[in-house]
């Protein structure tokens, strides 16, 4: 019996065109389950963006897609290689490929802002040419990086600690992109901003795209930047508020369909309503 | 009137509080959670502790492996040294030479009592260079460096850091843990003499200037029973104490928990460990180093 083509999945099972693979993909913390059989395949230029409510394991599953947290079962491919049986250095040269923006930009607070966008420059161990570069070659991508991220090379020797949440992001994107990785992950790069710099943050994420045709996938939960960023959604949903054999994936696809989604839970979360959820509030 | 206070604002509430479902169940919850749970909480606890113990061990290999692979990181090694180094410096100098004093003081009126303060250098310099040099300065390091550097690397946990050093390909026990364990170790002997020195000045000062022993006795039967192998002793010990200060307090603010209170605990954590560690070792490696001693020279030194 032939079944109906999966409109809902846009990626391409062609296994070479895969950069990010996921199987089974299984995470517990303690007693808590937070990814359950999580299987997902993304493809070179795809940008993704993974939505979902707080705590349903967004976060968890990006970490693990390089490595920064390791899977209770399960298998990710990174470019046909599986992180599971990669030793630490073999690990480190891989994720040196890669660019992760953290949700507080995490920047090394005792290095200037210069510094932090070397870094990647500096000490990764990245076989890119741009590490093999002279220091003055490496300052000026540095301010070229700066620039690209719309900000005054006066900024250069400040310290993160004196910039705002907005200006931080924009570093964090900086030292991200610095070495022209292949794939850059984003964790919730918008929350927390002013609706003016988070729309920036999006310009600034789709630039990147058209210019270094990197990879993206991004962990949001705002609808906005997921509909204006991405090419394809994936929502997650908590693991306990699902039954045993559902799918913890509710949907993925292109944003168009996301409107057209049958599933409650789904509309649910773009309309961003709690409707039945009031009801388990505990109001006396 | 207590009676009136006791009925009339007392029991209402506690009636009223006991009316309240939820506090019911949380009281019935937390007994039920205590009775039975002395042995559970003693496993709970040992079980912890294997944990730890097991981790630190995985912890100190990594430290190893990656020590020996690549060059060290010279700016976070330059760093720690100067936090070690030059900044404890006058603090264990000055605790040393207060130290040095104490001991003066302390021994003088058992001495003279028979007669023997004329001695009382060898057993001031001799207790300085084996035991209160080295754990003094380890004690000063733990405090001032240790809890600081659980600290800094706790923040950077809980600030993701410590995960954006690892995607951009940069192994942080190479890049964090590793200088400072260096850095700690090639310094802590410098303060431990530095100890020993400011206590040896100290305790002569005292003994000479203020006791009124003569300071040529002083120095001679010190010279007669502290010998090089003490000041070594003393040497091999902190090495041991460094060693430990700096990988505990690294593991433990690695290992921090979320949030501030997670930071703090991790430097309370790396302190207190750190310093029931460096006693616990000055036992072992002190039963050690004498029996090695013994071995080679059967002889010995001994102080009468």
């Amino acid at each position: 019996m032939a079944t109906a083509p999966d409109t809902i999945s846009n990626t391409d099972h062609t296994f070479s065109q895969n950069l990010v693979e996921t199987q089974k993909l299984n995470m517990r913390f303690g007693d808590k389950q937070i990814l359950r059989d999580l299987t997902v395949s993304i493809r070179h230029g795809q940008t993704v963006a993974i939505i979902g409510e707080s705590g349903c394991g967004k976060t968890v599953f990006l970490k693990t897609l390089v490595g920064l947290l390791k899977p209770t079962s399960g298998f990710v491919l990174f470019d046909q290689q599986d992180l599971g049986v990669l030793s630490e250095p073999e690990l480190s040269r891989l994720r040196s490929r890669t660019g992760f923006v953290f949700q507080n930009s995490a920047l090394f607070d005792s290095l200037t802002v210069a510094e932090n966008i070397a870094f990647p420059l500096l000490h990764s161990s990245s076989d890119s040419t741009r590490t093999k570069l002279s220091i003055d070659d490496q300052f000026q991508l540095v301010k070229q990086a700066l620039r690209e991220v719309g900000m005054a090379e006066t900024t250069l020797k400040q310290h993160p600690a004196d910039l705002s949440g907005g200006m931080r992001k924009r570093v964090g994107l900086a030292r991200a992109l610095i070495l022209q990785p292949e794939l850059v992950l984003y964790d919730e790069p918008t929350t927390g901003l002013d609706p003016i710099v988070s729309d920036i943050i999006n310009e600034l994420i789709m630039r990147s795209r058209l210019k270094h045709r990197v990879t993206s996938i991004l962990v949001t939960h705002d609808m906005k930047t997921a509909r204006k960023v991405a090419d394809r959604i994936l929502m997650l949903y908590p693991i306990h508020r699902l039954n045993e054999y559902e799918s913890q994936i509710l949907f993925d696809g292109p944003p168009s369909e996301i409107e057209h989604c049958t599933d409650p839970r789904v509309q649910q979360f773009i309309q961003g309503e709690a409707g039945s959820r009031l009801r388990e509030l505990d109001i006396v | 009137m207590l009676r009136t206070l006791i009925t009339e604002v007392f029991t209402p509430w506690t009636e009223k509080m006991a009316s309240i479902p939820d506090l019911q169940k949380t009281r019935k919850n937390v007994e039920v959670a205590h009775a039975p749970s002395f042995l559970t909480s003693v496993f709970q606890q040992l079980d912890r502790v294997t944990f730890v113990i097991g981790d630190l061990t995985l912890f100190v290999f990594q430290i190893i492996a990656w020590g020996c692979r690549l060059k060290l990181r010279q700016g976070t090694f330059v760093k720690a040294a100067y936090q070690i180094g030059v900044l404890s410096l006058p603090v264990v100098g000055l605790t040393g030479m207060f130290i040095g004093m104490v001991l003066a003081v302390q021994s003088f009126f058992q001495f003279s009592q028979i007669g023997m303060e004329s001695r009382m250098g060898a057993v001031i310099n001799l207790t300085l260079v084996r035991e209160l040099g080295p754990v003094l300065a380890a004690t000063m390091l733990a405090g001032r460096v240790g809890s600081a550097m659980a600290a800094e690397l706790g923040t950077m946990r809980v600030t993701e850091q410590i995960d954006a050093l690892k995607s951009m390909g940069v192994n942080p026990i190479h890049f964090l843990v590793v200088p400072r364990v260096f850095a700690a170790l090639l310094l802590i002997p410098v303060l431990t003499l530095m100890a020993d020195f400011m206590g040896i000045v100290g305790g002569f000062a005292y003994s000479h200037y203020i006791l009124h022993i003569d300071a040529h006795q002083y120095f001679d039967f010190s010279r007669q029973y502290v010998t090089g192998f003490d000041l070594l002793a003393g040497i091999i010990k902190s090495l041991f104490f460094g060693g430990c200060i700096a990988v505990v307090s690294c593991y433990f603010g690695f290992h921090s928990n979320r949030g501030a209170q997670g930071v703090g605990n991790a430097a309370t954590a790396a302190f207190v460990t750190s310093f029931v560690l460096i006693l616990v070792m000055d036992l072992f490696v002190g039963i050690s180093l004498d029996k090695l001693y013994y071995y080679f020279n059967p002889a010995g030194a001994s102080l009468f």
